[in-house]
């Protein structure tokens, strides 16, 4: 029976072609302004890491200076980076089952073919824990061992990008690649890697793509590799010792690293009394003048602490839904008119035997169908917009196909559209259900 | 007992400062196989009792039984039901669906029947050629004269085997020589054993039934030529 | 005149009535909302830099090699790259800066008078500037002195420094107004700097917040081993002359050197992206929002005139002039549409309390209130006037008709 009450409704809405128009066009713009808009904001807002999100967690401790606010957060919380010294210690914890600073430098790479000009990168400073932390895929190779990190080995992971262009693609484990005045050894390649956001580094590094090189953490405190730091450093307190060069890093206040932790199950609170415990025996030192305020945040709510959605993109979603609203009761209207001036029609079906609750089926599935076609308007249209979006962003923002339609997209604007059907169908369906037989059949 | 009893109806149409009465305490039995024509001024009720009778509109008091069956106490799914199966209705207007060709138009009470598909193709083709239009199958009614739509809406009443007949005006719209047919067709039908009630404010078509009945101001004048014979089918000869 | 009969009417149709009444009200509550959060993106974006920005051209230098681990190799680089700069015919002046302004972030540090409690620590971007910087920024010393070539390091270390800075960040860290040869502490008491200068307005984007325009600049040739930066004003009328030339002139002097040349518009532009893509998503969505509704006051009023073709056409046979039929469906429209508004405006301060309440903006003002009710009730009247101008010159002669 489904099936004929499509027929009949598609017959119905094919027989006023100019109505029909009008009536997609209302609800096919209702449809792809929140479709675009919920697309968009699910590429900010998406889990970039779904099966292990929940066990992952950025780690900061308040050393900041008791006088001021640190100003790029929210009031109360601590700095947005630690320091390298709190790195440094709380790297020592056997509680996480993988740990790692994150951070970034700048320098020079320098191809081994002559066509290629030496050209700057930044590059991401992890310890070996970053690799099986983060799942990253290898197609050769792999991280470096505990001992690189402690040895400062002039090791680097590079990407798949990075070796096409480096070493055409080839697998290039063991050659070396030179960073900078020094050689350095190739001992993973990555596989396709481009996790939306860059999520271990969303202070310098959200909308990606990922770095081209990962390097052990500590190679930045050798001087004569000549690594400078590209990343938000933010110090207070008086400055380190002149002549000791090492002492920016181990004694110096400046945070400027994000630190991740990966924790098994059941383990939070106990990381937490850690963390606290250390942070209270560094005050006995004379560091950590603030009250206790440490933070070890699971990776989604690290996101919306550094808003990776931006707070217009929540704002723009509402907007967009109601704007849906507002074509809704437009098609309630459109639906109306069309069912009463059609009304003639549902007297004789109701003549010929059909029930109210048939008519009443009958009319919602009409609307279900005229909501599904304009959810197909929908996509087309948002498809559009997401296509103009994508390329009026500039690359740093939004790398090219950064937005367009994907199946999330299909799903909002395929659930859209038949709620949408069914929510503006239901008052029109019903009048028609109701209207009397006997007066719609005499005149004509 | 009678196909039809009606006791007593009686129907009063309200707006918000007038009340009209349409059918006053009408009372009327019409047996099964009975070929009746009703008749009357303008605003004497016509319209509304076939509509009371093809259960297109509700009473305020009386009772009406078909087949002994008690309407007023029956859910809409069973009057529904009522009308799929026991009753055909032909328009004056003759009320096709124009989205839907001439086989769609009577296959609609067939699917609100629910019978198979086979079924459906079988009597949609048996009613289209009993009322000469079986090859006319994917016409739009748009693309019909008026004679012929109606021959499609008497299809689509026949095409569930009705009992009874109920037609509004069916020769309303239609010239002389068209109506003439028309009625040929409605006594075929009558002849086969379906019971008819016609409403019309022809004379001539009224005096073709069986027993006639007048409405004036709602209430019944029955008139029943007892010493006349029925009219026979071969008197009234099709014109064309 | 009709109000009566129109109410009595509107009652009739009321389903119809209420849903138009609903679709003014949202329809009301989301412009005027979204329109309200469209001009402040646009403030921020149409905010004056209070430098010459279309004039400017941002130009980025990276070096390579162990010569530029030396300062004083890179300190004559610079020199000599912008007194050939300065050579260029048409252009205007031109400086060293340690990182370009406007592009949304930089580099900042924490300002205190010297001596005082670290509770007043002001934070500020900061840039590194030659002596030519006033004339390359177009800033004016409103107090003070500029930069003068003594000022600027001669070597590398800590020394003490003769600073500039905003007119705003005097008055932040001096409220007394007396900012002109106070010392000030930016991290370490024994080497304070010294305020010289205070220039009039400069604004740079930096997440928000007053220290976006309270701005510090330091005397000196900024570089770092990587590489420099230039700013070059020119005259408008030389800007892509010197804009083509630049690459070429300094590389030229150093051959080893990869060079960007970018217009400081197109840095502000990346800076502003967001705002940017906010204005062109809320006024679709303003353009969408009337343009939908402005289609449903259409239809309602074509649906009610074909209604009532018959009756109008008794209404004219009766006597009624053609004026009279427009007043009636206009008045009909606008008793719909005032009541829509009256909704919308409350919906509009519900909605403008859950935004605020999830983003830091401006409450409704005044302004925007009645721009976007003037509007709304203006393409109301347009959509009315067409199906109503219709219905007045219905033929009196319909009356009789039977439909």
């Amino acid at each position: 029976m489904i099936v004929y009450y499509l027929k009949l409704a598609l017959r119905s809405l094919l027989g006023t072609p100019t109505q029909t128009a009008v009536t997609l066009l209302a609800i096919g713009l209702g449809i792809a302004v929140p479709t675009a808009m919920l697309s968009v904001h699910h590429v900010f807002a998406q889990n970039p890491l779904p099966e292990k999100s929940n066990v992952l967690f950025n780690v900061r401790v308040d050393s900041w200076d008791p006088n001021s606010q640190f100003f790029d957060v929210e009031p109360g919380d601590p700095p947005k980076h630690i320091t390298y010294q709190d790195m440094d210690r709380l790297l020592k914890s056997q509680i996480p089952s993988h740990a790692s600073g994150v951070s970034g430098v700048a320098n020079f790479v320098f191809p081994g073919s002559p066509d290629l000009q030496p050209y700057q990168a930044r590059m991401q400073l992890v310890h070996h824990g970053f690799f099986p932390m983060f799942d990253l895929p290898f197609r050769f190779g792999s991280g470096w061992a505990s001992q690189a990190d402690a040895q400062r080995q002039r090791v680097v992971v590079i990407s798949q990008d990075a070796n096409q262009k480096l070493f055409s693609g080839e697998n290039s484990v063991g050659r070396t690649l030179r960073i900078g005045q020094n050689d350095f050894t190739v001992v993973g390649v990555l596989g396709p890697y481009n996790p939306t956001p860059v999520f271990f580094d969303v202070i310098r590094n959200q909308m990606g793509p990922p770095l081209d090189f990962y390097l052990p953490f500590d190679v930045v405190r050798d001087p004569s590799l000549g690594f400078t730091i590209s990343a938000d450093t933010d110090s207070w307190g008086p400055p380190p010792p002149e002549d000791d060069p090492d002492a920016s890093f181990t004694m110096s206040e400046r945070t400027w690293i994000q630190y991740w932790v990966e924790l098994p199950p059941g383990q939070l609170q106990a990381y937490r009394d850690y963390v606290d415990s250390y942070t209270l025996g560094q005050k006995e030192l004379g560091r950590f003048p603030r009250p206790l305020n440490n933070r070890v945040t699971p990776l989604m709510e690290w996101m919306e602490v550094r808003n990776v959605v931006p707070p217009v993109s929540v704002a723009l979603v509402w907007i967009s839904l109601l704007f849906l609203v507002v074509c809704c009761l437009n098609l309630v209207g459109l639906l109306l008119s069309r069912f009463l001036a059609s009304a003639p029609q549902l007297g004789v079906h109701r003549a010929l035997g059909a029930s109210r609750s048939e008519i009443f089926l009958q009319r919602l599935l009409e609307c279900e169908l005229v909501g599904a076609m304009g959810g197909l308007a929908g996509i087309a249209l948002a498809s559009l917009a997401l296509v103009a979006l994508d390329h009026s962003l500039p690359d740093r923002m939004a790398p090219p196909g950064t937005f367009g339609i994907d199946g999330y997209s299909l799903l909002v604007a395929f659930t859209l559209s038949l709620i949408a059907g069914l929510l503006s169908g239901l008052y029109p369906a019903w009048r028609a259900c109701r209207v009397a037989p006997a007066h719609q059949l005499k005149l004509q | 007992m009678p196909m039809i009893e009606l006791v007593d109806v009686t129907k009063n149409y309200r707006t918000d400062l007038v009340e009209t009465c349409a059918l006053d305490s009408l009372s009327l039995a019409i047996e099964e196989g009975e070929f009746v024509s009703v008749s009357g001024p303008s605003g004497s009720g016509k319209t509304t009792f076939l509509n009371v009778v093809g259960l297109l509109d509700t009473f305020d008091q009386g009772t009406y039984t078909i087949d002994g069956q008690d309407v007023s106490k029956l859910t809409d799914r069973a009057q529904s039901r009522i009308r799929n199966e026991k009753i055909g209705f032909i328009f004056q207007g003759f009320n096709l669906i124009p989205d839907l060709d001439v086989f769609d138009n009577v296959d609609v009470p067939l699917r609100y029947r629910r019978l198979p598909r086979e079924e459906r193709r079988e009597r949609i083709v048996r009613s289209l050629e009993l009322v000469g239009l079986g090859g006319r199958l994917k016409h739009l009614p748009s693309q019909l004269s008026g004679g012929q739509q109606q021959r499609v809406a008497i299809a689509r009443a026949l095409a569930s085997d009705p009992r009874l007949i109920l037609a509004d005006e069916p020769t309303g719209n239609l010239d002389s020589a068209t109506a003439a047919e028309i009625m040929h067709l409605l006594h075929e039908i009558n002849e086969e054993g379906a019971t008819i009630l016609m409403v019309t404010h022809d004379a001539g078509c009224a005096a073709q039934a069986q027993r006639q009945i007048h409405l004036l101001d709602g209430r019944l004048i029955d008139y029943r030529p007892t010493e006349a014979p029925n009219i026979r089918l071969s008197q009234i000869a099709p014109v064309s | 005149m009709e109000i009566g009969p129109i109410f009595r009417s509107l009652s009739r149709n009321k389903t119809r009535s209420i849903l138009l009444i609903l679709e003014i009200a949202v329809t009301l509550a989301i412009v005027l909302n979204c329109w309200n959060l469209m001009m402040q993106q646009r403030e921020s974006l149409m905010r004056p830099s209070g430098i010459d920005e279309k004039n400017i051209i941002a130009v980025e230098v990276q070096t390579f090699g162990p010569d530029y681990q030396d300062w004083e190799y890179r300190r004559q680089v610079v020199s000599r790259d912008v007194a050939a700069l300065r050579q260029l015919p048409g252009v205007i002046d031109a400086t060293p800066i340690s990182n370009f302004p406007l592009q949304g972030g930089g580099s900042s540090l924490q300002a205190k008078p010297l001596g005082a409690r670290d509770t007043a620590l002001t934070r500020a971007p900061v840039y590194t500037v030659d002596d030519h910087m006033l004339r390359t920024l177009d800033l004016e010393i409103v107090a003070g002195r500029a930069f003068e070539a003594g000022d600027l390091r001669s070597e590398d270390g800590p020394v003490i420094m003769n600073v500039i800075v905003t007119q705003d960040l005097a008055e932040a860290l001096f409220p007394d107004g007396d900012a002109i040869g106070q010392t000030i502490d930016t991290g370490s008491e024994e080497w304070p700097d010294i305020i010289v200068g205070v220039v009039d307005a400069m604004h740079t984007p930096y997440g928000g917040g007053p220290m976006e325009s309270q701005i510090l600049f330091y005397p000196g040739f900024a570089s770092r081993a990587s590489g420099m930066n230039y700013l070059i004003r020119t005259e408008p009328a030389a800007f892509d002359s010197v804009f083509s030339a630049v690459d070429g002139v300094l590389l030229e002097s150093e051959p080893s050197r990869v060079v960007q040349v970018q217009t400081l518009l197109e840095i502000k532009g990346g800076g502003q992206v967001i705002s940017r893509f906010s204005v062109q998503v809320l006024s679709t969505i303003i353009g969408l929002l009337l343009f939908v509704t402005t289609l449903g006051i259409y239809g309602m009023t074509s649906f009610s005139v074909t209604q009532r073709t018959k009756q109008i056409g008794t209404r004219r046979a009766l006597g009624a002039s053609q004026g009279a039929i427009l007043r009636y469906f206009l008045l009909e429209s606008l008793v719909v549409t005032l009541i829509g508004s009256a909704l919308g405006l409350i919906a509009a301060s519900g909605l403008d309390v859950l935004i605020a309440s999830q983003m830091d903006s401006e409450r409704l003002g005044p302004t925007v209130l009645a721009t976007g009710i003037l509007l709304l009730w203006s393409l109301a009247i347009l959509a009315t006037i067409v199906p109503a101008l219709r219905a007045s010159k219905l033929s009196p002669a319909l009356a009789t008709r039977t439909v």
